[in-house]
C-alpha cells in the first residue's frame, strides 16, 4: 500500500510527462442519463469511472464532479487560462500561444521535483460545454495524453455536473514509472485518477468562490 | 525540459529520502461511514459494467475524509466473501504483498500481520478483520507499533442480478502523510494528492479481490 502510496506522489508531481504519440479518442462514457443517476453521490463528493482492456491496462478515466455554480461561471473558469497557476498549484506559467476562433494553443510549464515539465496543448472549444485537448507536438515533455472537458446544467442551470475524461499512458513517462509499473500494472489507474481529481477539485474550487 | 535521466535521478533521490523513518505517532481512530443504505445502486449498474466507481469525500477544510470504491463483481457473493477472507492465499494475488500471518483468531475477530513491499525496508502492521458474515467486514488497525498509524477500511457486498452477482463496496481511509516525511512535504503544496492516491489504493485492492473471485 505504501509503495504504491510513494510511487505515486513521485509520479503525480510529473504527472503529465509522456511520449510516444496520441492515444485513441476519448470515448463519451457517461450518458447525461448517467449523470442523473450520479447525482445522490455526487451531492457526496467527487466520482471517478476506470475503464480498462480485457488486458488490464487503462483505457480512460472519468472524473465527475458537482460544482455550485451555473455552467457559464464553469466555463469561464476553466477557459481563464491566465489564472491557471492561482488555481492549480503545480502550474508554473501559461501562456495562449495561438488562437484562431475556436482553437488555441497554450504553452505550459509545470512544477515537478528536479526539472520542470514544459509542453504545449492544443484546446479546442466547443462553447459553452466541451472542450477536447491533446498536445499539440512532440516536441515537448507531453506528447501522448488526450483530455476533455464537458458541462451538464443541473438543477434548472445553477448547477453544474463537471465531467473531465482523460487518458495519458504514464508508462512512457520515464525509466523509473517504467519498472514501477512492470510490478503494480494498476498504479496507472490510480495516477490518471489521480490528475483528474487535482484538476476537478481546483476548478470546483475556483467556480464556486468565483462571484 | 524534464529528460528521463533528470527524472530519474529525482525521483531516486526521493526514494532515498522516503526511507527515512518517520516519527512515530500514536494510533487514531478512524470512523467510516457507508453509503451503503444511503444509496441506491441498481441505477449505477450500467457504469459498473463498464468499470469501477471511486467517491471521493472532504471535510470542509478540503482534507480526504474517505474513498469508497465500487466494483460489479460476476461471482456470487458467497464466492467473493471466500476471497475476502482467504488471507492465507492474500499473497497469491495481492500485489506488493510480501508477507501475511494470522496470529489469532477471536470471536468474529481475525488479526492479521502484513507485510508489504517497499523500496527499503519492508512495512509491517497489524490488523483485525472483524467479520460480519457474510456481507461485512471492518478492518481496523490493532496496536500502535506497526508503520501505518491511522486508517481504516471496510468490505461490503450487496448480492446483485438474483444473487448471481456481487456489488462490492470498499470504503478507506489512510492518513498518507504519515509515510514519510517527503510525502508530507509533496501534501503541503499538493494537499488534493491524498485523495488520489486513496482512490488509488482501494482501485488496486478492489481490482485484485475482484479479478480472483471471477477466476
Amino acid at each position: 500500500m505504501h509503495r504504491l502510496f510513494i510511487a505515486l506522489a513521485l509520479l503525480a508531481t510529473a504527472s503529465l510527462v509522456s511520449a510516444g504519440g496520441l492515444p485513441p479518442k476519448l470515448k463519451k462514457t457517461v450518458s447525461n442519463a448517467d449523470v442523473s443517476a450520479l447525482v445522490p453521490l455526487l451531492e457526496l463528493g467527487e466520482l471517478s469511472l476506470v475503464e480498462s482492456h480485457p488486458n488490464g491496462r487503462l483505457k480512460q478515466a472519468t472524473v465527475i464532479g458537482l460544482v455550485k455554480a451555473p455552467p457559464a461561471k464553469v466555463w469561464a473558469v476553466i477557459t481563464d487560462y491566465q489564472r491557471y497557476p492561482k488555481m492549480i498549484p503545480s502550474v508554473v506559467e501559461i501562456e495562449v500561444i495561438s488562437k484562431k476562433g475556436d482553437d488555441l494553443v497554450l504553452e505550459m510549464e509545470i512544477e515537478v521535483p528536479g526539472s520542470n515539465v514544459e509542453y504545449k496543448r492544443h484546446d479546442r472549444l466547443f462553447p459553452p460545454h466541451r472542450i477536447e485537448m491533446w498536445p499539440e507536438d512532440d516536441e515537448g515533455d507531453i506528447t501522448c495524453g488526450r483530455w476533455r472537458w464537458e458541462l451538464v446544467p443541473h438543477a434548472g442551470g445553477t448547477q453544474t455536473i463537471l465531467i473531465y475524461t482523460l487518458y495519458y499512458d504514464v508508462g512512457e513517462s520515464s525509466w523509473f514509472i517504467r519498472q514501477f509499473l512492470k510490478e503494480s500494472p494498476t498504479a496507472e489507474h490510480g495516477l490518471n485518477v489521480a490528475t483528474g481529481q487535482l484538476s476537478i477539485r481546483a476548478f470546483k474550487k475556483a467556480a464556486e468562490k468565483r462571484r | 525540459m524534464l529528460q528521463s535521466q533528470p527524472m530519474r535521478t529525482a525521483a531516486l533521490a526521493l526514494l532515498a529520502a522516503l526511507l527515512l523513518p518517520s516519527p512515530t505517532i500514536a494510533v487514531k481512530q478512524v470512523k467510516l461511514g457507508s453509503i451503503v443504505g444511503r444509496v441506491d445502486f441498481k441505477p449505477l449498474v450500467p457504469l459498473l459494467e463498464k468499470g469501477e466507481l471511486s467517491l471521493v469525500e472532504s471535510y470542509r477544510s478540503g482534507r480526504l475524509r474517505q474513498v469508497t470504491v465500487v466494483a460489479l463483481v460476476k461471482a456470487a457473493p458467497l464466492k467473493v466473501w471466500d476471497v475476502l477472507t482467504d488471507y492465507e492465499n492474500y499473497i497469491k494475488f495481492m500485489p506488493n504483498l510480501d508477507e501475511i500471518e494470522i496470529t489469532k483468531r477471536q470471536g468474529a475477530d481475525v488479526f492479521i500481520e502484513y507485510e508489504l513491499e517497499v523500496p527499503g525496508p519492508n512495512m509491517d502492521y497489524t490488523l483485525i478483520h472483524h467479520h460480519l458474515p457474510k456481507t461485512r467486514i471492518d478492518i481496523t488497525l490493532a496496536d500502535d507499533e506497526g508503520d501505518i498509524q491511522t486508517g481504516a477500511w471496510r468490505w461490503e457486498l450487496i448480492p446483485h442480478d438474483n444473487g448471481g452477482q456481487t456489488i462490492l463496496v470498499y470504503s478507506l481511509y489512510t492518513d498518507v502523510r504519515e509515510s514519510s516525511w517527503v510525502l508530507r512535504q509533496i501534501m503541503k503544496s499538493q494537499p488534493s494528492l491524498e485523495h488520489g492516491l486513496n482512490v488509488a489504493t482501494g482501485l488496486v485492492t478492489i481490482r485484485a479481490i475482484k479479478k480472483r473471485a471471477e477466476k
